[in-house]
């Protein structure tokens, strides 16, 4: 006789209060592959965790920014945020798409330069720019976009020295209608600071003015705080124009555009709530035409949106290491995958995903593998019985995971790409003992 | 260890325990498991039961009892006696 | 001559003591002298009151939150829209709004009606914009000032006397008469609501409310003023009566004009004792205490039903005034069995 199909025996406490899943078709993502090659391919060629990305997504993702933004405001240029995801081969991909380059600090600089991107299409944001950086942004002829009134006496200082002139704009904070307002970067708007900065810089014989920067915050849900930014630097830029008969050539409106990742505390999910690109666009846009500037002044629109672009094209790939039931029965499992990878776990309730159908979905915990009490990648979840070697893929980890991962107690996992012809290659290696070996020294003692 | 008697099992997989006032829901499965615990049935008795019946490794069902039984104790579906009585 | 048939969904069962709205609708359904509604009743939850009321609904389903995803939701009310054809549904949990007001083209396609605010309507009235709502639409609003930090305690000093009320962007609301007490329930409200966390001046009054309806055009269907005689600790009536106040209807029509609102609405106000009103809140859907209007004289709900179908009405003008509601809690004794089907089935 034929045996039956086994499931495993699950008893679930029905809860006044909560809906019983029970009775309810609950449809279950599943995520088998990744531009159609299958997840458990990739594991057994590359390994687990595994960190991949996708270039027909990017391309995809950037395209679909570029028509809602070229299709609504004449002049439009992308720079590509290099604190978003700075491996060479996503740099590389986002410049041939014809996106300049946005660094923060003078190794994302280096970074940019030696990704073949010219100097002079490189934006140098940040509040830490030492001497070093800034002459070597000014020797490259770089956009240099300045945080404080430090920062502008010593860039007047250093390019004296030089006798070079120094391209630069200002970065304006400003109430634009959301929480919490960034004033800790750049000069203000309302109380004057940024008017000041600028009539400073226009008095200095050695720097150029050429553009107005802003970036309002992260994860911004609300398009209506871009139009509010939008039109606060179009009176700038008039009012330039006014005193000193001179037409800057960009304004920035930097990045912030919220990803499909539902917020922690968030009720819907994030997918659903976050605008499109061409709700920003349609913003964003409306506010600089229909602002005073005349239309054949219409500054050049610098967009530095990185999360936006590059989250959903990365996957991080992942095995079950065990099931566990904690003392008060809630069901958890412990993955291979920890906090140290993803980062953004603390502020995502991030998409955890089986490879094939399963039964059964019970809420639990999901803990990473650290020997650490804060390694919980998701903290209540509804999620299927698995068994240990179970595959699993967390998906839209692109942004900002990969550069501010941290290596702990183990190696950092490969990062894959795969290309338009739908090939895979590493893009960043594994590390190993010799990885540590050659940056480390240990005194010889006698 | 025994399902007490204030228990009751329905054929839907509704299970309600009249001396907390919980009720639960039982797959097909925890089901069959719950009634043959509750016929005294021991473990070993269950797990060739099972054996015969289901594809399944006898590791795999030892793994999914002990902690079928953990859950069904946890919510006093089952009396058992004092842990710390390490007999 | 026979009463049309027509099949309704509500939701918002659970008439507990911070009362949903869908046992008070269902209730005025019922007194239709033109229809003859099939309820069918959509439950999240395995304890709403409303499911264990005898002669309320014809039929019960439950549905997952909408925090499961709009699509799970949609997906649910379509598989028992095919079993039992709905022709008007009625959603009356706020949090629920977002998901059908987005999916409203997709339910109507499948034959499903719904006659919600839009978008805009619904996304501008947000507590932390109300200043500039008031400004655009004429209303007096109670000066407020949005705290993104808790460094900015120190702003209300400038700005307010105390008390003040502390308010989250979507819920709650605290009153607190010192610094001191601000910092304790912006961390409360910040905890839960997120930023900004909403500081609004003390306006000294009487609370009055509105339940109004708007045909999406700028007329104002019907409205119905009413004062709150007793309010619970949560905040909710738990007895009001009818205003005569020519005043307030000219607000509610006001701004259902400029607005063009669509849908149910409860305007919140304030009367101070100088007899000007200040808009506290606009809930975007019809108030648990609906059925007072229908008391009065104003079967709201069933004109709504009317517009979502696409008929025309005609505003109802007239009221009694000074008609009271006093709700009343009572216990009903069910058996298991009942619990049983719906938990272990999702419908009864």
């Amino acid at each position: 006789m034929e045996k039956l199909k086994y499931d495993k025996p699950s008893i679930s406490k029905i809860n006044a209060g909560m809906p019983s899943k029970f009775g309810l078709p609950v449809k279950q993502k599943i995520i088998s592959e990744i531009d159609g090659i299958k997840v458990s391919t990739l594991m057994e060629e590359y390994g687990s965790p595994l960190f991949v990305i996708s270039e027909k997504t990017i391309r995809e993702t950037h395209a679909e920014a570029k028509r809602a933004f070229e299709t609504r405001y004449p002049k439009v240029q992308f720079a590509w945020s290099y604190k978003t995801n700075y491996l060479d081969a996503v740099c590389s991909i986002y410049h041939e798409e014809g996106s300049w380059a946005e660094v923060v600090s003078g190794f994302e600089f280096e970074k940019a330069l030696s990704n073949g991107v010219h100097g002079s299409q490189i934006l140098f944001n940040g509040p830490d720019k030492s001497k070093a950086d800034l002459r070597m942004a000014i020797e490259h002829n770089a956009c240099i976009h300045i945080d404080h009134f430090d920062e502008l006496y010593l860039l007047i200082e250093t390019s004296r020295e030089m006798k070079m002139k120094a391209r630069v704009a200002i970065r304006v904070n400003m109430d634009a209608g959301i929480y919490p307002i960034w004033d800790r970067f750049g000069f203000n708007y309302e109380n004057g600071d940024a008017w000041n900065a600028i009539n400073r810089i226009m008095l200095a014989e050695s720097l150029e003015l050429i553009g107005l920067h802003t970036h309002i915050g992260t994860y911004i849900m609300v398009q209506s705080a871009y139009a509010i930014a939008a039109s606060k630097l179009a009176n700038l830029y008039m009012a330039i124009h006014r005193k000193f008969d001179y037409w800057l050539k960009y304004i920035d409106l930097g990045g912030g555009f919220a990803s499909k990742n539902t917020l922690k505390g968030a009720y819907m999910p994030g997918n659903e709530t976050c605008p499109s690109f061409d709700d920003y666009a349609e913003a964003i846009s409306n506010a600089l035409i229909s602002s005073e500037i005349p239309h054949e002044n219409l500054p050049i629109l610098f967009l530095e949106t990185g999360r936006a672009l590059i989250d959903d094209a990365g996957y991080l790939l992942t095995t079950v290491i065990a099931n566990k039931r904690l003392n008060n029965g809630r069901r958890s499992m412990v993955i291979d995958a920890g906090v140290n990878l993803l980062f953004t776990s603390f502020w995502y309730n991030l998409g955890v995903y089986p490879t094939r159908e399963l039964e059964h979905a019970e809420e639990s915990t999901i803990y990473g593998p650290l020997c650490m009490n804060i390694d919980v990648i998701r903290d209540a979840i509804v999620f299927p019985q698995v068994k240990t070697g179970e595959q699993l893929v967390i998906e839209r980890v692109g942004a900002y995971n990969i550069t501010q991962s941290m290596q702990f107690i183990t190696y950092r996992p490969n990062v894959i790409l795969i290309d338009n012809d739908g090939k895979t290659q590493i893009i960043r290696k594994k590390e190993s003992l010799e990885t540590f070996k050659n940056s480390e020294i240990n005194p010889k003692r006698n | 260890m025994k399902i007490t008697d204030e228990v009751r099992i329905s054929d839907n997989g509704f299970v309600f325990n009249s001396r907390t006032g919980d009720s639960f829901n039982v797959n097909p499965t925890g089901l069959e498991l719950t009634k043959l615990i509750a016929q005294g049935h021991d473990f070993d008795t269950i797990k060739n039961m099972f054996l015969e019946k289901y594809d399944l490794d006898d590791l795999t069902f030892e793994k999914d009892f002990y902690e079928f039984i953990a859950l069904i104790k946890h919510h006093q579906i089952t009396s058992h006696e004092d842990p710390l009585d390490f007999k | 001559m026979s009463k049309t048939k027509i099949t309704i969904a509500v939701t918002g069962l659970n008439n507990t003591d911070n009362p949903g709205p869908g046992v008070p609708v269902i209730r005025s359904l019922k007194e239709s002298t033109e229809f003859d509604f099939r309820i069918i009743g959509l439950v999240y939850e395995t304890l709403e009151p409303g499911i264990y009321m005898e002669g309320l609904c014809d039929k019960i389903y439950q549905i997952p939150y909408p925090s499961a995803g709009s699509d799970e939701l949609i997906d649910r009310i379509e598989e028992i829209h095919l079993r039992e054809k709905i022709d008007v549904l009625i959603p009356n949990f706020d949090a629920e709004l977002f998901s059908f007001m987005k999916n409203e083209d997709r339910l109507l396609r499948s034959g499903i009606h719904t006659f919600l605010p839009t978008m805009k309507q619904f996304q501008e009235r947000d507590k932390d914009k109300l200043p500039e709502y008031g400004e655009k639409y004429g209303i007096k609003v109670p000066a407020s000032l949005n705290l993104g930090s808790q460094n900015q305690i120190s702003e209300i000093k400038e700005k307010f006397e105390y008390p003040v009320m502390v308010k989250g962007k979507f819920y709650d609301a605290y009153t607190a008469y010192n610094t001191e007490q601000v910092k304790q329930s912006f961390n409360k409200v910040s905890s839960k609501w997120g930023l900004p966390v909403i500081i609004q001046e003390f306006v000294k009054g009487t609370e009055v409310n509105v339940i109004a309806l708007g045909d999406g055009q700028g007329n104002t269907i019907a409205a119905v003023p009413m004062r709150k005689q007793y309010i619970t600790d949560k905040g909710k009536a738990w007895g009001g009566i009818t205003l005569s106040d020519d005043k307030m209807l000219e607000i509610t029509r006001s701004l259902i004009r400029q607005t063009k609102w669509k849908g149910g609405m409860e305007l919140e106000l304030i009367k101070t004792v100088k007899g000007e009103y200040y808009l506290i809140e606009i809930n975007p859907r019809i108030p648990a205490w609906v059925y007072l209007a229908v008391g009065a004289g104003q079967n709201i709900p069933e004109a709504l039903v009317k517009l979502a179908l696409g008929q025309e009405v005609a505003p109802m003008e007239t009221y009694k005034s000074g008609k009271m509601f006093v709700r009343y809690s009572y216990d009903i004794i069910v058996n298991l069995e009942k619990f049983e089907t719906i938990a272990m089935n999702g419908e009864i």
